[in-house]
């Protein structure tokens, strides 16, 4: 844990969770540090609680903030506002708890919200052990049709920023930016960008809060479906096609090709579910231009992840796994934007 | 001429008692680390089996898109750096983009580059893209 002991960490969780949610004491029965995250440290916390509107047994997580972070991630304390607009907006996400925004109670910010039960490891949801992947897939693009009915101006979420009003050109600037400032250079990725540049859809009009994470690997689901949408740190204002692009990116179908969102089925059954719910009609051509930009982002966040490890700043193998990536990506963005120039994604 | 075995030799046999050996002992909650490390040194492995000859093709082809870039004896990764440098500039400038067979020997270029890159780091991939 670094400052403190794993002990007088979930001390001071008790303590001040207790008091936050207005119960007379909160007991661990067991602390466990989850694997994964790259940005945050997530802790399983189950907990007998006493007194209040929470008492009982509960299965918890503790968010809190890793050594390091990435550049465009967001505060414990944004993601917390996050957590609570898309519950607002009947978005199935864990039920957050409590948050204590600063370093007082345990020496890092944190949030507690309460546990989903089931899995969010792509490489099981893949194969549809539960039999019900088709009803999943397009009960995914109803969520992410929730999730785009929240628009700007929103004072609860203006830590976002302004919205911009060009979201592509917005988003080939970043990773322009991103690009030059690597120590090396990766021409294939400034292919895309190029391409992403001659061939940019005009402004949409139609800026929406979007998710930017969400894929298969983010979403927890148990023998009854979707539990709960998770990873909020990198949600932004933007065009509504960026998040359904990342979803069926190749990228994020861990090796199931053939089902093209998310790996777990048809591009079809995920684009019904979010026009049904969102009323929007999908342009298969603004989705094709931000696949392109979903290639080049993940390309730009594995090299930068690979730079963590490279540069001594952490010492991790995963991290270093990541950049052995870039190359797969590359090649994607290659085919991706010959596809397009030879006109084959007419429509 | 090295001592045998080879780092390749070293690391194809303590890739194999890793897989068979180790890693069925391991608690679950260590599998996924164990897996990372068996992915790392198989990536190893390949990178040391395939030596200099991506880089040295890399090279042959950079020097066909830039005939003109003057012939020196700098290390190989030294004259790659140069080389993609440029390539990149060229690209980002729209340079590269200025005629059609221009661009199809930079894609091409590109495209064997990543190719034989995926080749280390994971050939599964090219195999179910039936690009090998």
């Amino acid at each position: 844990m670094g400052r403190v002991s794993e002990r007088e960490f979930s001390a001071n969780l008790e303590r001040f969770v207790a008091s936050e949610i207005g119960a007379s004491a909160v007991a661990t029965r067991e602390l466990r540090k989850l694997s994964g995250g790259a940005v945050q440290e997530n802790w399983a916390w189950d907990v007998a609680v006493e007194g209040g509107d929470l008492a009982g047994e509960r299965k918890w997580v503790v968010r809190t903030d890793r050594a390091s972070g990435v550049s465009e991630s967001l505060t414990r304390a944004q993601e917390y506002a996050l957590l609570l607009a898309a519950g607002d907006a009947g978005v199935a996400v864990p039920r957050p708890v409590a948050l204590c925004p600063d370093d007082k109670a345990t020496g890092r910010p944190f949030y507690v919200m309460e546990r989903c039960p089931g899995t969010a490891a792509g490489h099981r949801l893949v194969k549809d052990e539960f039999g019900f992947n088709e009803t999943l897939t397009e009960r995914m693009g109803r969520e992410l049709a929730k999730i785009h009915s929240i628009s700007p101006p929103r004072d609860d979420l203006d830590f976002l920023g302004a919205p911009p009003e060009y979201a592509e050109e917005f988003a080939i600037r970043k990773f322009q930016a991103y690009l030059d400032e690597l120590p090396e250079v990766y021409p294939a990725i400034q292919w895309g960008l190029s391409w992403a540049d001659r061939r940019r859809p005009d402004p949409s009009g139609d800026i929406v809060l979007t998710h930017h994470d969400y894929r298969t690997g983010n979403y927890m689901v148990d023998e009854n479906g979707l539990t709960g949408i998770l990873d909020w740190e990198f949600a932004g204002w933007s065009d509504p096609h960026e998040d359904i692009a990342w979803f069926c990116a190749k990228c994020w179908r861990f090796g199931r090709n053939d089902r093209e969102a998310g790996g777990i089925g048809a591009r079809e059954d995920f684009y019904r579910g979010y026009s049904s719910e969102s009323g929007r009609e999908i342009d298969p051509m603004r989705v094709h231009f931000w696949e392109v930009m979903a290639h080049i982002r993940w390309a730009v966040i594995a090299v930068q992840q690979a730079w963590r490890h490279l540069s001594g700043e952490e010492p991790n193998l995963e991290l270093a796994l990541t950049g052995r990536i870039v190359p797969e990506l590359e090649l994607e963005i290659l085919m991706l934007t010959e596809e397009a120039d030879e006109g084959r994604v007419e429509s | 001429m090295r001592n045998r075995p080879v780092a390749r030799d070293l690391l194809e046999i303590a890739e194999r008692v890793f897989r068979d050996d180790l890693l069925p002992a391991l608690p679950a909650e260590k599998r996924y680390p164990a897996l990372m490390v068996a992915n790392a040194i198989a990536n190893a492995r390949r990178e040391i089996a395939a030596g200099e000859v991506p880089l040295a093709a890399e090279l042959v082809r950079l020097q066909a898109l830039y005939p003109d870039a003057p012939a020196t004896d700098e290390a190989l990764v030294i004259q790659l750096e140069r080389l993609n440098r440029h390539l990149a500039v060229d690209i980002r400038k729209g340079n590269a983009f200025i005629d059609r067979a221009r661009r199809e020997q930079i894609r091409t270029h590109l495209v064997q580059t990543a190719i034989e890159r995926v080749r280390e780091a994971n050939p599964k991939y090219l195999k179910n893209e039936g690009l090998e």
